[in-house]
């Protein structure tokens, strides 16, 4: 934690530029963490022309032809040169070779010619040694050349990435294909909600109707993506995870669908495949028309812009090198915004949306909470104007009033710039409150999908009954018997035949373990307008057996029960 | 599994008070449902006392008796948990429960807390929920509140609202509560 922080500044209620402010020259992490050890470097190799200086001064030079004088004076310049070479070695990380191998031959010459000297003081050849300046001259070019060395390195490892970004720039080719949308604070009463979605059945059809008419924004059809997994001697492969397995979902303009799951569903994997950060092992991701697999390298760019995602960790999703302006504007760089006017302004302005202050684009991620972190984040999906936004669970790892503020925000986003959302998460309260339609993800396939009314009122899998059943709320009037799962999820590597969740359900079990659980992979089937599901009994999933279930489950024996 | 086995450990020298640091942040929604059930019924068959630390609110509601809801160091709110979660007293309690997304308030806006937590070093002077707090006035930079008992009969909280100062804005601070805990209520839902 720094002694500065932004909580001290919102009570004290300004942020006037301090004095150290001020002063701090931007300069890169690396240099600025190295400062110490330049210091010491630079004390090492000042002390010689000090010593030099004050012999001179008081006439001491002449007289300096006692071998115990020089003796002591090697002694002290090679622990000098010691502690020279540790710092220079902490200094001089392998990010570029060039500066790396600098490095060590500056250090190997400057040993080589102060032990070089010792040897020679010791063996007592005369000659060249009797002047004892030599010695000083000889010890401080050793420092000016790590210093030297060390200066050269971090200006190498500064080219290097900045030539990393050009080449990518040049690998972009030209300008954009798709003009970007400019970034204008619409001036709205944030008072007034967002519009309301009214259950009841005949408005669920009618925007079901509505959205039959719209092209999907987003359609993913048999999508799958499994990792492989290696090991044994030969490092062969030796099994599958199969993250995701098959997966048919429709995202509309303007909607938010979200897709819940515990962990190991694959729903972080989804998301990352569906915007083709990873590759998918079969199936097709269709984006406005266009099939993504089947999209050029170059034409792919300007499709990029308008798929966006905020990640998860707001701790780990930026990088703390780089100040705010810099995380934000990486992404409109590489869409080829050259003018640094542009990009800064741009960046502003997303900063601007998301509620946090145009000046803190010179502050680094480590100067913020983590809520205002995910806020940078929401800036950086924001700045390039994008249709689409993944949203990989960004409200997990905030507290429950950050949590607010942060929704909210996402919603004011979604009206003022017609966005849609893919918004992952495992936090069903959140989805239920935030979300349009919902996907119920288990073991890498979708259990049933739909509006969240229909979801919330009528579930027919028992995996999603399940998992409303476990939802604590938090108003003791509703406090109910909740229905447990036995045993633990699965491996994806391993699932079990049949339908994944059959050695879980409790449907299963009540009506006498039916072999097509084990035998059959249920398909996803429509049980009302625009809800489906994949199981073999939907239709017996009612309250009134679930009450059944409820009642006569016993918890610490479904505690022992293994997961065939 | 690991999270039972915990749990096994600490039972193992039965132990006459539980603690339970949050014993299912971590957890799957269904795994927490696991534990909790299991939590509850070893707990009534041993009859030991059961602490759990937690930020849910929802694991509170459905396991504990009595609550105490603390901030920045001090305890804010003491009370059986109908009264403290259906009758929040201390600002920062109904700043917390508002803000929790339901179903319920779905097409309404969420409630927030403004703000962050204080920074350790640098306490705002009296009440420390004071500069994130709707209902502060002047006495609130001036004076530590202490515990006030309000509410029910076990129920206290520190806040000056609830002292003969702060007569006249309890009415409305309540009020207000209220009305945003209703927010997006008319929706019939199950």
């Amino acid at each position: 934690m720094t002694g500065r922080s932004p909580q001290a500044d919102a009570i004290a209620g300004s942020v006037a530029p301090t004095i150290r402010g001020r002063l701090r020259v931007r300069l890169p992490r690396r240099v600025r963490t190295a400062r110490g050890q330049l210091v010491v470097l630079a004390f090492y190799a000042a002390l010689t022309p000090i010593v030099l200086a004050i012999l001179g001064a008081t006439g001491g030079l002449a007289k300096m032809k006692l071998p115990a004088a020089d003796v002591a004076i090697a002694i002290a310049g090679n622990l000098a040169l010691a502690a020279a070479s540790y710092f220079a070695a902490r200094l001089i990380r392998a990010r570029s070779m060039a500066g790396y191998l600098l490095g060590i031959a500056a250090g190997a010459a400057a040993t080589v010619a102060a032990g070089y000297n010792i040897v020679r003081l010791v063996s007592g050849v005369t000659g060249l040694t009797g002047n004892p300046a030599f010695f000083y001259v000889v010890y401080e070019l050793g420092y000016v050349l790590f210093g030297v060395a060390i200066v050269v390195n971090l200006l190498l490892e500064q080219r290097w990435s900045r030539t990393l970004s050009r080449e990518a720039q040049k690998a972009t080719g030209a300008a954009l294909g798709v003009p970007m949308r400019d970034i204008r604070i619409r001036p709205g009463n944030p008072a007034v909600p967002a519009e309301a979605t009214v259950p009841g059945s005949e408005a669920a059809e009618l925007a079901e109707a509505r959205r039959q008419s719209q092209e999907p924004l987003l359609a993913v059809r048999g999508l799958k993506k499994h990792f492989p997994i290696h090991g044994g001697l030969l490092r062969r492969q030796i099994g599958t995870v199969y993250a995701v397995d098959g997966i048919d979902f429709d995202v509309f303009p303007g909607e938010i669908f979200s897709l819940v799951g515990e962990s190991g569903c694959g729903k972080t994997t989804l998301g990352r495949t569906v915007l083709q950060l990873t590759p998918p092992t079969a199936g097709k991701v269709v984006f406005d028309g266009y099939e993504l697999a089947d999209v050029d390298p170059d034409d792919m760019r300007p499709l990029r812009r308008r798929m966006q995602i905020i990640f998860q960790d707001p701790f780990g999703s930026l990088n703390p090198r780089m100040p705010v302006s810099d995380i934000i504007g990486e992404g409109l760089l590489a869409q080829g915004v050259r003018d640094r006017k542009t990009r800064d302004k741009r960046v502003e302005d997303s900063l601007e949306i998301v509620g946090l202050r145009r000046d803190y684009t010179r502050r680094y991620p480590h100067e913020f909470s983590g809520g205002q972190r995910q806020r940078i984040g929401i800036a950086r999906a924001l700045a390039l104007g994008p249709d689409l936004v993944v949203c990989d669970e960004p409200v997990s790892a905030l507290d429950v009033s950050i949590q607010s503020q942060v929704l909210n925000l996402l919603l004011d986003l979604r009206r003022d710039f017609n966005l849609t959302y893919l918004f992952i998460s495992h936090n069903l309260s959140v989805v239920q409150y935030f979300s349009d339609r919902v996907g119920v993800m288990y073991l890498g396939k979708l259990a049933e999908e739909g509006a969240v009314e229909q979801l919330y009122r009528n579930p027919r899998h028992p995996y999603t009954v399940a998992l409303l059943s476990a939802i604590p709320n938090p108003d003791p009037r509703l406090r109910r018997k909740r229905l447990v799962l036995k045993g633990d999820v699965p491996s994806p590597a391993a699932p079990p035949s049949g339908c994944r969740f059959h050695t879980r359900c409790w449907l299963r079990e009540k009506l006498g373990n039916p072999e097509i659980c084990v035998t059959e992979d249920p398909p996803l089937r429509p049980v009302e307008a625009g809800h489906r599901t994949a199981c073999h009994f939907a239709e017996q999933v009612s309250d009134n057996v679930i009450g059944e279930v409820v009642a006569t489950q016993s918890v610490v024996e479904t505690a022992v029960a293994d997961p065939a | 599994m690991r999270q039972r086995v915990m749990i096994a450990m600490a039972l193992s020298c039965e132990p006459k008070l539980l603690i339970a640091d949050e014993p299912t942040t971590a957890l799957d929604v269904t795994i927490q449902a696991q534990i909790l059930e299991l939590l509850k019924t070893i707990q009534q068959r041993t009859g030991s006392a059961l602490m759990i630390i937690t930020h849910d609110l929802g694991v509170v509601a459905e396991m504990v008796d009595n609550i105490i809801v603390m901030y920045a160091g001090q305890i804010v709110e003491k009370g059986t948990v109908d009264e403290v979660l259906i009758n929040p007293r201390a600002p920062y309690t109904m700043g917390l429960l508002e803000s929790i997304p339901t179903v319920e308030k779905r097409g309404g806006r969420l409630s927030v807390i403004t703000g962050t937590v204080p920074n350790p070093f640098n306490m705002p002077p009296a009440c420390r929920f004071q500069p994130r707090c709707p209902y502060a006035w002047d006495l609130c930079t001036r004076v530590q509140p202490d515990l006030y008992r309000t509410g029910g009969p076990d129920q206290y909280a520190r806040c000056h609202l609830h002292t003969p100062a702060g007569e006249g804005r309890l009415g409305p601070a309540l009020a207000r509560h209220e009305a945003a805990m209703q927010v997006g209520r008319g929706l019939p839902v199950r």
